[in-house]
């Protein structure tokens, strides 16, 4: 009887959830980025089963979140504390070039479905930064990490048996200054870090660009303030990060480019009583010229102001209405004019049944150069038996456009690129659907044994990555994406801790969009005491295949690009471990680990640097005043 | 060779990993070791130089299911057909220590640490120096001589992860000194 209960349950979950849903996040607490071999906090996301990672040079990363984007896109928000903070270039975002470190970081929720978040609604992924909040009274914390590759040439330097030298993951610098009183707090922090492209697989072709030394770097401060009063909330974000004198070397739609970036972020918040919600953001990023460049791109200067703003209208049946204006101003020294592009967004979020079993739906309408765009989801997550949850969500987007304002510069100043290398892109997608669901469950398999299985089902229909190579096609680009994420996480009374995560894909896969189908996370640690963890990480992913010349003759046209030698990436098998030992009251944190231990020639990009077996050492400190 | 070093170094972590067995106070004593060390068994290095002897120091203090170790080992390589150069070998090791007869104690773990080459810069101002990463193995043999005094062999199996992996086994004899840790700095390490 209680079996058929069971079943009917379960039926009646699965037939509301095709009115209903919610889940499908990702959640990266501070303990997760200590208890791995993580150098800094944008390595840690290859352990999570729900992202995709590719890079050619492990220091900037493109991201695709629960399939939501295509391969080469880099498009998903970046939200830390409620504030929008794009440090972006030609829309590549740059997550190693924020002004944050590890340990500033409370949590990183990565959520892998279209929501509606902050004023925002995003269909293609967010990365959401929680910083900690700091203890009472003044406070001073730092970190000092370094990092020590495989491969030099060592004694044999001056023999004939010498090697390129081999430094890539260079130091990692935080300081961080903090006042702490009983309603808010004040931090400025400070970072630097380096990293180093000496790698032959893309030594030449950094040497084809320009002369400068092959590296990236980044110098930051950051300055917050947040008050927490009894019916007003505020809070400011205010960072400054720059790369010069060294560069990054960046892939845009098929090209690479040394680029020298400047970033500014200003950014407000506030609430009232947590019923009307206001955001302010201020995003200036600055693109230079290498001082040796060979080739690069065009100089330009990019302000975006973002103000979002939403009201709770009833707070037993809330509804929550939202307006956002986004305006985005392009510098171009070139030419006389500034270019300048803005949208209007509209959300509407009604939370039904609030008490018993809450389920949210959600729409969304855009007002962009003449066009609408419109979507709507609905989740719910709700106790069905006991110890478990069902979890589900639909989501519909018609032209829910990305707005991602350097597709429109590509057309308006960015000539150069297009004149020499034959790129452009439309406005936006001619046509762009995307239909969403999926269901999942999750609770205590046994007394230590928590479980969570998800089915996802996707389907896009697009036409933007036949315009990037192909002006005149009209032709679609499809994706339908289907997908099983199973994780199991198992905790003993006596330290031990661990957590296996499984995604498959079933899916049509197009020749563009070939992240490994298999992806396998299992982390160990154990906790001799709160003062020492042992921690033993492995990642493992299948093979990745393109074949960018199929893909040509496909659509009748001969392959320009240089990546026409795209092959593939084997399965790759990474190992890691360490240990952290906190010393001197927990004021003293030493973290020692090993990345890659087998030494498997471990690449994120068929074209991109080799990841050698390294080992890291760090020293964290933390003082707390009064 | 290579993947086999790799599964014993492993092996050994799993073991050290569950050995919380038989856990013992951490930090509670320290014992000083120094004495000689020699390789006596490398690779491809002799062809470029010649081995001149090495000596050893290093630090070991009970902790939690075994011993933790710091120590550093320099060994001095003559010229040859390339200059001469110093090896300093830093390393951190976790061993796991069985009592045997009562007195003596075997031990048996696992290094990492970093090598740095440090190349006759006196001489060649514009070189420069080098540095690596090394895994191990290490085991060795613990006689007491009263309360204090301490004897000690080793031998220990280091790769160092250069583009032409080196292996180097070493032997060492080490007289050591064990003191109870003061309680300063025990605090300070729990």
């Amino acid at each position: 009887m209680k079996l058929v209960k069971i079943y009917l349950a379960i039926i009646f979950a699965l037939y509301r959830s095709i009115l209903f849903g919610n889940g499908f996040n990702d959640t990266i607490h501070s303990y997760d980025l200590l208890n791995s071999a993580n150098f800094r906090y944008a390595d840690f996301l290859q352990y999570s089963t729900i992202v995709d990672v590719s890079s050619t040079d492990f220091y900037h990363w493109k991201i695709g979140i629960n399939d939501l984007t295509n391969y080469s896109e880099n498009r998903w928000e970046l939200i830390i504390d409620n504030h929008l903070v794009k440090p972006q270039v030609y829309g590549e975002r740059l997550l190693n070039q924020l002004a944050l470190s590890n340990m500033s970081i409370d949590s990183v929720e990565i959520i892998g479905f279209p929501q509606f978040i902050d004023g925002i609604y995003s269909d293609k992924g967010v990365i959401r930064i929680h910083t900690r909040k700091p203890s009472q009274g003044f406070n001073i914390a730092g970190s000092v990490l370094i990092a020590n590759e495989s491969g030099d040439p060592g004694p044999y330097k001056y023999t004939d048996r010498s090697s390129p030298n081999v430094d890539k993951i260079g130091h990692d610098n935080t300081g961080i200054v903090e006042y702490a009183y009983p309603s808010g707090f004040l931090r400025l922090s400070l970072f630097h870090q380096q990293h180093t492209f000496t790698d032959p697989a893309v030594i030449c072709r950094i040497k084809s660009k320009t002369n400068d030394w092959p590296g990236a770097n980044k110098a930051a401060a950051a300055f917050d303030f947040r008050h927490q009063g009894k019916c007003w909330s505020h809070s400011v974000l205010s960072s400054i990060s720059s790369n010069k004198p060294y560069f990054l070397f960046i892939d845009i739609a098929g090209q690479e480019f040394p680029m020298q970036t400047d970033f500014f972020q200003w950014s407000y918040s506030g609430n009232r009583l947590n019923t009307i919600h206001w955001y302010l953001d201020y995003n200036h990023n600055r693109l230079r010229q290498c001082k040796n460049a060979i080739q690069s791109l065009k100089p330009y200067i990019q302000h975006n102001i973002d103000f979002r703003t939403d009201i709770l209208a009833d707070r037993d049946r809330p509804v929550r209405i939202g307006y956002r204006f986004v305006k985005n101003i392009f510098e171009d020294n070139s030419v006389d004019e500034n270019k300048s592009i803005f949208y209007h967004q509209m959300n509407v979020e009604l939370t039904v049944n609030r008490s018993n079993n809450p389920y949210k739906l959600h729409s969304s309408f855009t007002y962009f150069h003449d066009k609408v765009a419109g979507s709507l989801s609905m989740g719910n997550a709700g106790r069905i038996w006991k110890k478990y949850e069902l979890y589900h969500y639909l989501s519909i987007s018609q032209r829910q456009l990305s707005l991602s304002p350097y597709y429109q510069f590509w057309t308006g100043p960015g000539k150069p690129i297009v004149e020499e290398y034959r790129i452009t892109f439309s406005d936006y997608p001619e046509r762009y659907s995307l239909y969403s669901g999926g269901i999942g469950i999750k609770g205590h398999l046994l007394k230590m044994v928590w479980a969570d299985v998800s089915i996802m089902v996707r389907y896009r229909h697009e036409n933007w990555w036949r315009n990037i190579f192909q002006e005149e096609s009209n032709r679609p680009f499809r994706a339908t994406y289907s997908g099983l994420q199973i994780t199991f996480n198992h905790r003993t009374n006596n330290g031990f801790n661990q957590k296996i995560s499984l995604r498959i894909k079933f899916k049509e896969n197009h020749v563009l969009d070939q992240y490994s189908a298999v992806k396998a996370v299992y982390r160990l640690s154990y906790q001799a005491d709160r003062n020492f963890i042992l921690f033993l990480n492995s990642v493992y992913q299948n093979d990745e295949t393109w074949d960018l010349d199929e893909y040509f003759s496909e659509i009748g046209e001969n392959n320009q690009n240089q990546y026409s030698d795209w092959v593939s990436l084997n399965e790759r098998i990474w190992f890691e471990a360490g240990f952290n030992k906190w010393c001197w009251d927990r004021r003293l944190l030493v973290r020692v680990a090993v990345q890659n231990i087998s030494n498997q020639q471990y690449q994120y990009h068929s074209l991109g640097m080799n990841r050698e077996m390294s080992m890291i050492a760090g020293l964290y400190f933390w003082l707390k005043g009064s | 060779m290579k993947r086999r070093s790799y599964i014993v170094l492993l092996m050994l972590l799993s073991i050290t990993v569950q050995g919380q067995i038989a856990r013992t106070a951490p930090f509670s004593t320290i014992e000083w070791f120094a004495g000689q060390s020699l390789t006596i068994k490398q690779n491809e290095l002799n062809d470029y130089y010649r081995y001149a002897g090495g000596f050893s120091m290093n630090a070991r203090t009970p902790f939690y299911f075994g011993s933790a170790e710091l120590g550093i080992n320099v060994h001095s390589y003559s010229e040859y057909k390339s200059i001469e150069f110093y090896q300093v070998h830093c390393y951190l090791a976790f061993l796991k220590e069985i009592t045997v007869f009562k007195k003596p104690s075997v031990d048996l773990g696992v290094t990492i640490g970093n090598s740095f080459f440090q190349f006759d810069t006196e001489e060649n101002k514009a070189l420069q120096n080098e540095s690596e990463l090394t895994l191990g193995i290490s085991g060795g043999f613990k006689i007491p001589m009263g309360y204090h005094w301490l004897f000690r062999a080793t031998i220990s199996h280091v790769i160092v992860f250069t583009y032409h992996q080196i292996e180097t086994t070493n032997l060492g004899f080490q007289i050591g000194y064990k003191i109870r840790t003061p309680d300063w700095l025990k605090n300070f390490l729990k």
